[in-house]
């Protein structure tokens, strides 16, 4: 509000200013005449054409004036001497005698020229006009919310960024000494199965999938090829290829589906598969038979969601009706304000690509501008980050994950979904 | 909330600049006594209120606030202070503000300083400047945003190029701006004498002081520049004939020949329609040189980040004040009435043909900077148009130039006699004669090197003997001397200083170019190498701490017969925010030249690449740079009205005596 006020005395201030001579003009005008402003209201034409002729002449003669009176002082200074003086005289005067013919033509030519009052309400309009326009222009460019934020200020901020990178060194610390025990372990017994898999997921919390493609691929072999373990191994080796469905990734979790076990991993990525080669549909089939056979409390069944909800926006197939969940499980944030709602989604199936890559990426600003006047809505930063990947600018996701950590640092929950998000879709996390 | 309404200023300033554009030639189009005194108003309050927005983004800049994108792109917690406010500047949206800022206080001077200026000449001047002052807040404010917020901001930023945090750099762009934007001053005159088909009495006599000023501000900027660029590339070179230096250049040329030609509107009445149309070309080659910085069409070390929106914008721009004002040009100069006649020789005559060789030489830099561009975009084929093309088309118009610039002054007006002119050279004919001889016994040649030295002694010494002949030294007592020297207008010394700087210039560049030896070698500690008479030894290398760079220092001793030893410390910097290295050569000037050491890197045996130049007479340079800058000084203070005293014709004059003096 003190902006607005501030903003206000300065545009008054600026038009005081500016305008004062008109505003002093009109007062003196009413009141008195005889003065030479107000002059000029009340004089016929002709004269006032005569008035501006001896103004000029007047001013153009001063000039000749000290002209002549500086050649004086040269000859005192004796820079000239008497003969040099008089050239100069002369020519003076010469451009005085010029001065006085060409006004004199001048007023000979004119006859009459129309005179009138509106020049003064015109410019005076177009002086507001102009800084009205200008606050227009400011709304459209300007932030007046935004509050300066010196750095001096932001102490807090600084503290509370160097507390999180302390607890993600103790939690890093924590994965490695995890990582070293269970390493010693399975040196001294190499058989037991738990181990491998713990040691596979401590891998990839720490973001070495490499490494824990080897971990589960032992659980793999010591299960007698495990359903669950294959989807493991897979998931390690799409993570190390930076979540492309590789051959060897494809042919283990098509193995795990044969074995019959239901690790939702199966599923999902199998769809993912299906995503990659352009089969849309058949990965929007898979995903919501896994989404409605999943139990309502599953952890994984808000992601399976968003999935799906995504997909079917960003390729226009409908889907309505056919995700059969019970309310609870159905996520706030989809059924939010900044969702794709079903109007959108149903003008987007009759759209071409182009404009359908158009609305896609209007919702999606729509959605980031929201983003920065609201930063707290972990599942509108989860929404943007899926979104920016499925239409893959991998460096805004990557950003938009950042400006997440930030906003949402006291949010511990949310940053520990955003972080298992982030891994899911292929991104770095700290 | 600064910030913001720093934001809200610079819009509001271009809602004046929009009142500032229209209501000034409203004003005068009716002679409306009221709206004429509204019309410098709106100037004023234009400048207030982008000053105000330039002060808040400093504001920002120095308490570090990385809520604007443009203090977390272009600054840093670590930086010193000073670095904090110059780097406002040293980015394309902060120095585009600068130079609208510029513009503006250009405006409002003229509109404070004007009041003895027919008012409705004023307001369109003022007027004009609005219109430039639109399209550049505009700009600002849709394309360069430096206001730009960010709702998260980082904790830090990224910092500043480290070649640019050094103070030499730090107050080149505003010395090169007020030189350009001083341009606008002249180019909106002669706009407003365009549309009102008359050229003042008054005009002439306030083109004059504001080109001398933007003239003066183009040299320091310019000098400047070439002197950074000599010290803190580490190699000592202190031009390249690189496109935005010639960019610099080319309205250096246009405004010099401007100066000239202004001076024989203000005493002679003349050459009216001609300067006016240096005026505009004058300014044209400001936007120009704005335009090649801004829209990324060259690669250079000055190219801000290219945006090619940014390039639209700014060609258009270019292409409407340049194609409008000339367009004007074609109109209204015919209407305009020539003033005094004046034979071909004649100090007129004399200043055409400087006018005449500048606008060849400004042609030619601007053939050689633009040429490669238009080729292509024509063919695609890349060429680079370097030294050798500007060497060889420069000295042969130079040299002319130079001649005539010690003969011009002792020519009087309207008519004159060359030979008896070129008579009171005669002096200046035996030292340079000497010089060249002197210089040949010395130093054997270069053949280019004789020539330099022998026009740089021609220009020097006439240049001081048309001021002797002024004040008749040593012609009559040196009481009367003394008292005609104190008389003598300050515009006369102004003359004099600034040629006499050329001259040293000339030598300057002569000798540094002509004598220069350089040494490259691997050293270790402790070893010594003999550069000419100079001995350089390395006596140790430390690491040391900046406040944002870490820096490795040698200590070298340099020995030269006859003089005392002293010690250069190169250093070679990383910024550790930026991760850049940078060079800092040290360098000890003297009267007869520099020597300069330069540290490089060390080599896998534990030596150091180092180089030393000895580089004779280049200091001249920038004295004489100063020099020039000085006399334009000394003449801007003269505010006298000035007449040229025309020579009468011979008939007349030989009642009297031959009276060939010169007058002022």
């Amino acid at each position: 509000m003190t902006v607005w006020i501030v903003f206000a005395l300065v545009t008054l201030a600026v038009a005081g200013y500016v305008l004062w001579p008109v505003m002093a003009g009109t007062r003196r005008g009413s009141s008195a005449a005889g003065d030479e402003t107000a002059d000029q209201k009340t004089v016929p034409s002709s004269t006032r054409s005569d008035l501006s002729d001896q103004d000029e002449l007047q001013r153009d003669l001063s000039v000749y004036r000290d002209q002549l009176a500086e050649i004086n002082r040269d000859i005192e200074r004796g820079v000239l001497n008497a003969e040099q003086a008089d050239a100069a005289r002369i020519e003076v005067q010469r451009r005085i005698l010029a001065t006085d013919q060409r006004i004199q033509a001048r007023a000979k030519k004119r006859t009459g020229k129309k005179t009138g009052t509106f020049a003064r309400p015109v410019a005076v309009a177009l002086i507001l006009i102009s800084l009205i326009g200008g606050l227009g222009l400011y709304l459209d460019l300007g932030h007046p919310a935004l509050p300066d934020r010196p750095i001096a200020q932001r102490s807090d901020e600084i503290l509370a960024a160097r507390n999180a990178r302390l607890q993600n060194n103790e939690r890093e610390q924590a994965l490695r000494k995890a990582v070293a025990d269970l390493s010693n372990k399975l040196i001294q017994n190499p058989g037991n199965i738990e181990n491998w898999e713990m040691l596979g997921n401590s891998l990839m919390a720490l973001n070495r999938p490499q490494e824990a493609q080897t971990a589960f691929l032992e659980a793999v072999k010591l299960s007698n090829r495990d359903g669950a373990y294959l989807a493991m191994y897979a998931e390690a080796i799409i993570r190390a290829s930076d979540g492309q469905v590789t051959a060897a990734a494809r042919g283990a979790l098509e193995e795990a589906a044969k074995s019959g076990n239901h690790n939702p991993r199966i599923a999902f990525y199998l769809g993912v598969a299906d995503l990659q080669q352009g089969q849309t549909q058949a990965a929007l089939e898979r995903w919501i038979a896994l989404a409605n056979s999943a139990p309502a409390d599953a952890s994984w069944l808000p992601l399976v969601v968003r999935q799906i909800e995504q997909t079917a926006t960003a390729s226009g197939i409908d889907i309505s009706g056919r995700l059969k969940l019970p309310s609870v499980t159905t996520p706030p944030a989809i059924a939010g304000n900044a969702g794709p709602s079903q109007e959108d989604m149903k003008a987007a199936a009759e759209m071409t690509p182009e404009e359908r890559r158009k609305m896609i990426e209007g919702m999606v600003d729509r959605l980031a501008s929201k983003l920065a006047e609201n930063p707290q809505d972990p599942d509108g930063w989860a929404r943007l980050m899926r979104a920016y990947m499925v239409m893959g600018m991998k460096d805004k996701a990557q950003e938009s994950y950042q400006q997440a950590q930030t906003a949402l640092k006291d949010n511990k929950p949310a940053l520990a979904q955003l972080a298992a998000l982030a891994d899911q879709v292929g991104l770095t996390t700290n | 909330m600064i910030v913001e309404l720093g934001h809200y200023a610079l819009v509001l300033a271009l809602a004046m600049a929009f009142a500032q554009s229209t209501v000034p030639f409203l004003a005068a189009a009716r002679n409306d006594a009221a709206l004429l005194r509204v019309a410098p108003r709106t100037a004023i309050a234009s400048f207030v209120l982008i000053a105000f927005a330039f002060g808040a983004l400093t504001y920002a800049y120095v308490t570090s606030d990385f809520s604007v994108l443009n203090v977390v792109e272009n600054s840093h917690t670590a930086k010193p202070l000073i670095y904090k406010i110059t780097g406002v500047w040293a980015n394309h949206e902060g120095s585009m503000l600068l130079w609208v800022m510029i513009l503006a206080l250009f405006g409002a001077a003229v509109s404070a300083f004007g009041r003895n200026l027919p008012p409705s000449l004023l307001a369109r001047v003022v007027g004009v400047m609005g219109l430039i002052a639109v399209g550049f807040l505009l700009f600002i404010l849709l394309t360069s945003n430096p206001f730009e917020r960010i709702a998260n901001p980082p904790l830090n930023g990224q910092g500043m190029n480290p070649l640019l945090q050094d103070p030499g750099i730090a107050i080149h762009p505003p010395f090169l701006y007020l030189g350009y934007v001083g341009f606008s001053v002249a180019f909106a005159f002669a706009v407003a004498a365009l549309i009102e088909g008359r050229v003042d009495p008054a005009w002439a006599r306030w083109v004059r002081p504001w080109t001398l000023a933007a003239w003066v501000f183009l040299t320091a900027g310019i000098g400047l520049g070439s002197w950074w660029s000599y010290y803190e590339l580490g190699w000592g070179g202190w031009w390249f004939w690189d496109p935005v230096e010639n960019a610099s250049f080319m309205p250096w040329l246009a405004g010099t020949a401007l100066l000239h030609s202004a001076i024989v509107v203000e005493k002679r009445d003349a050459l009216k329609s001609w300067t006016i149309f240096l005026a505009i070309i004058a300014f044209s080659f400001s936007l120009l040189g704005t335009f090649l910085v801004r829209s990324g069409a060259l690669t250079s070390v000055h190219a801000f980040a290219t945006d090619p929106k940014r390039g639209i914008f700014i060609l258009a721009l270019l292409a409407l004040s340049v194609g409008g004002s000339f367009a004007l040009y074609a109109w209204r100069a015919p209407t305009l009435k020539g003033g005094g006649l004046f034979q071909p020789i004649s100090r007129e005559g004399a200043l055409v043909f400087n006018n005449v060789l500048l606008s060849i030489a400004a042609a030619m830099v601007f053939l050689g900077t633009l040429y490669p561009l238009f080729l292509e975009t024509l063919t695609g084929e890349k060429i680079s148009v370097g030294a050798p093309f500007f060497d060889s088309t420069f000295v042969p118009i130079m040299t002319p130039l130079i001649i005539a610039m010690a003969i011009g002054p002792f020519l009087p007006w309207k008519r004159a006699d060359l030979f008896v002119a070129i008579g009171k050279l005669k002096l200046a004919i035996a030292i340079v004669v000497v010089t060249v001889l002197v210089t040949y016994w010395l130093s054997g040649g270069p053949a280019f090197a004789l020539f330099g030295m022998g026009l740089a002694v021609w220009l020097f010494v006439g240049s001081l003997l048309e001021w002797a002949g002024r004040i008749k030294l040593f012609r009559e007592p040196l009481g009367n001397s003394f008292r005609r020297m104190r008389n003598l207008p300050r515009s006369a010394h102004g003359m004099m200083l600034a040629h006499a700087g050329v001259a040293i210039v000339i030598a300057g560049i002569t000798g540094s170019q002509a004598w220069t030896t350089e040494s490259v070698q691997a050293m270790a500690v402790g070893d010594s190498v003999k550069v000419g008479s100079y001995t350089f030894t390395l006596d140790d290398i430390k690491e040391v701490q900046g406040p944002n760079y870490m820096a490795r220092q040698a200590h070298i001793t340099v020995q030269h017969p006859g003089d005392k030893t002293t010690i250069l410390a190169p250093e070679k910097r990383i910024y550790t925010v930026e991760g850049q290295p940078t060079t800092e050569a040290a360098i000890k000037s003297g009267f007869i030249g520099d020597v300069y050491a330069v540290l490089g890197d060390p080599d896998d045996n534990g030596t150091w690449v180092t180089r030393f130049y000895i580089k004779p007479m280049i200091p001249w340079m920038w004295v004489g740079g100063l020099i020039m800058v000085a006399g334009g000084l000394l003449s801007l203070s003269d505010r006298r009205y000035r007449v040229g005293a025309p020579n009468r014709s011979r008939k007349k004059a030989a009642k009297t005596g031959p009276t060939a003096q010169p007058a002022e």
